[in-house]
């Protein structure tokens, strides 16, 4: 008997990518000294985080600063969301991973990275049909709340796709050698920060409640 | 006469004394669970996990333990042994799988040839467990089995290709993967006397493997075998480390089955190796089917697996000087006991690599150290007199991390690397996550949470 093929990840974006945003997640997280919590209406997230939160929430740990882990957050979280952050005290943090999708076709293209990623507002949908939050809309909607953001990291920036999509070049063209030093680099350039975070297919946010 | 046999024991003691130096290390890595921390390697790093990973660490620790047993007759060995079985069997997972078995791309299970390495460690624990009339010997084999049976065979078996999958959802054919997991399975067979698996898993894989080699007599490239294998299309690149270690499968098929094309095989293979070997006994990392040659990074841990392989070649006759490439391994050993993982991780992309070695060098792996305990602990006999190993109770050395120079700190219980104005990347030994601190968080001064 077959066992059931693994939940292949959401959109086009690659293993990698998703694997360093979901580790990256889990760092920070770890090293956060309150509880925390998941929310994400994306099953392939939300497992992903979970078993990367398993592996600490054992732990005791302090109630006094919770954290919230929202990944890809979208229009039909707010309401829950609001009601959850009402009881996060000061000092309390959210952790947003977000998902930067194309606007044109849904499909990837043949070197597995995502082509435009133009952030000009529109309607984009997350894989469960919700209308999905854009960085900004949800910086702005926690800002109200009195979250900051403190830190924040990209991960696959511009610098990663271009050595990508070289390094799929050389390998379609039998450039073995020249494809694995461009995905040297690319993988090099795969963690951003600063200036090149909005640019970055994924981004990692951390916002801390400053004010009521 | 006399003088070489003198070179040959201090040589073969000193390689004795780096292993139970290792092995102190190794112990500074085990946390809950098992042996941790970071991950650097060829196709990907993962410094961020640093809790247990249930992977192929296993197979050169167990192994490692096993021998040391063996050779000494010294029951802590075997008790260290158990107590890494002891770890796969607390993290096997209903479906047979391993917890956090992908090595690199950890956490996460299903791991490629990862879990076929613990059921090899596992199966040859079970045999030395039985010998000893210890009652633990048949979970061990049950453990292996439900991996072998309710993975291995069930899901990356194709039996229209009649060759293992690299993944469930990548139908590539990865010749040295293929052969952990036929060396798992003559492991199977040898435990159980079940011959069936040999007929119908072992041969085919290893046909497989033979087909993926290079058979060009005036080309150095002979020997060679491909590193993955897609419908028709091969991968171009020939990993001197992945052919080393598919070269015991080849010597086991052709003990199993007796069919000398496998022996030749692997003879042709170690020929392709040493064809390779720099003067430092060193490998390259890779070498293309151009004829181009990349070098970085060159494994040092890893050489361990290089070197058995060299040792199954001899007792097949082959004239192989293992010397060289002892050097080199021995080369790597760190004052507490660690060994370098490797060598020019800076230059991977292609730029000159600096005088000061890139963190990843420096960076002592389980996943790699293990490879250096298997072969080194072969050194270790009972007559030995050595010193008991001391270590000392911290390790600095200058390096390179992420372009800046810092320095590399290690103890008994944190790793860690340091900039000018303080630390980079920090991993409290025993801990599931490491945290690390980039550059525009140290400009403004806000601390990595």
């Amino acid at each position: 008997m077959k066992a059931a093929p693994a939940p292949l990840p959401p959109g086009i974006l690659s293993d990698l990518l998703h694997q360093t945003a979901f580790n990256l997640c889990a760092a920070l997280a770890g090293s956060w000294d309150g509880p925390v919590v998941l929310r994400s209406g994306d099953p392939f997230y939300a497992a992903e985080l979970a078993l990367r939160l398993e592996t600490f929430l054992q732990t005791e740990r302090s109630t006094r600063r919770p954290m919230l882990i929202w990944a890809d957050p979208c229009v039909a979280d707010l309401p829950e969301i609001a009601d959850l952050l009402d009881d996060f005290p000061l000092g309390s943090g959210v952790l947003l991973l977000l998902v930067r999708r194309r606007r044109g076709s849904d499909g990837p293209d043949a070197s597995g990275v995502a082509q435009d990623l133009s952030c000009a507002p529109r309607i984009v949908r997350t894989e469960t049909g919700q209308r999905a939050l854009w960085p900004k809309e949800v910086l702005d909607w926690l800002a109200a709340r009195g979250f900051r953001e403190e830190v924040g990291y990209g991960i696959g920036g511009s610098d990663y796709r271009f050595w990508s999509r070289l390094a799929y070049l050389a390998e379609r063209l039998g450039q073995e050698d020249r494809a694995d030093r461009f995905r040297a680099r690319a993988q090099a350039a795969l963690l951003v920060w600063g200036k090149r975070v909005p640019a970055a297919i994924l981004t990692l946010i951390l916002t801390v409640r400053r004010n009521g | 006469m006399r003088g070489n046999h003198i070179e040959a024991d201090l040589s073969q003691q000193v390689m004795a004394f780096a292993a139970l130096r290792l092995e102190a290390w190794l112990e500074t890595m085990r946390g809950p669970g098992g042996y941790g921390g970071p991950v650097v390697h060829w196709w990907r790093d993962n410094l961020l996990y640093t809790g247990p990973g249930l992977d192929w660490r296993y197979e050169g620790i167990i192994l490692g333990y096993l021998k040391l047993f063996r050779n000494t007759g010294d029951d802590r060995w075997l008790d260290k042994a158990r107590r890494a079985g002891i770890d796969l069997l607390q993290g096997q997972l209903p479906s047979g799988n391993f917890r956090h078995s992908c090595f690199e791309a950890n956490p996460g299970t299903g791991g490629t040839p990862h879990e076929a390495a613990c059921d090899l460690a596992l199966l040859r624990l079970a045999h030395v467990l039985r010998e000893r009339e210890d009652p633990l010997w048949e979970t061990v084999a049950e453990a292996a089995r439900r991996n072998l049976w309710g993975y291995i065979l069930a899901v990356l078996w194709d039996d229209e290709a009649r060759t293992f999958r690299n993944l469930p959802n990548d139908p590539t054919f990865v010749p040295n993967k293929a052969a952990t997991i036929v060396e798992a399975l003559l492991a199977w067979a040898e435990l159980t006397g079940e011959k069936e698996v040999v007929n119908r898993y072992v041969g085919p894989s290893l046909d497989a493997i033979v087909k993926a080699q290079v058979r060009a007599p005036n080309s150095p490239l002979d020997g060679a075998i491909e590193q993955g294998i897609m419908g028709a299309r091969a991968s171009g690149r020939y990993f001197p480390f992945y052919i080393a270690r598919i070269i015991p499968a080849l010597l086991l098929g052709y003990e199993a089955t007796g069919r000398e094309v496998y022996q030749d095989a692997a003879l042709r293979a170690m020929a392709f190796i040493l064809r390779f070997r720099l003067p430092d006994g060193s490998l390259p990392q890779v070498v293309y089917r151009n004829g181009r040659m990349n070098r970085h990074p060159q494994w040092v841990a890893g050489a361990g697996d290089i070197l058995r392989a060299m040792k199954w070649a001899r007792r097949c006759g082959m004239d192989v000087n293992p010397e060289p490439t002892q050097l080199w391994l021995l080369r790597g050993l760190q004052l507490h006991g660690g060994i370098a993982t490797a060598h020019g991780f800076g230059g991977m992309e292609g730029r000159r690599p600096s005088v000061c070695p890139d963190a990843r060098d420096l960076l002592p792996v389980c996943g790699w150290a293990d490879k250096a305990f298997r072969y080194l602990a072969g050194m270790v006999h009972g007559g030995n007199h050595l010193p008991a190993v001391q270590s000392p109770p911290e390790v600095e050395m200058d390096c390179i991390f992420r372009g800046e120079r810092c320095l590399y700190r290690e103890t008994a219980t944190v790793l860690e690397i340091r900039g000018e104005s303080g630390w980079r990347y920090q991993w409290t030994k025993g801990t599931p996550w490491a945290k690390l601190i980039l550059c525009s968080e140290r400009k403004r001064g806000v601390p990595c949470r």
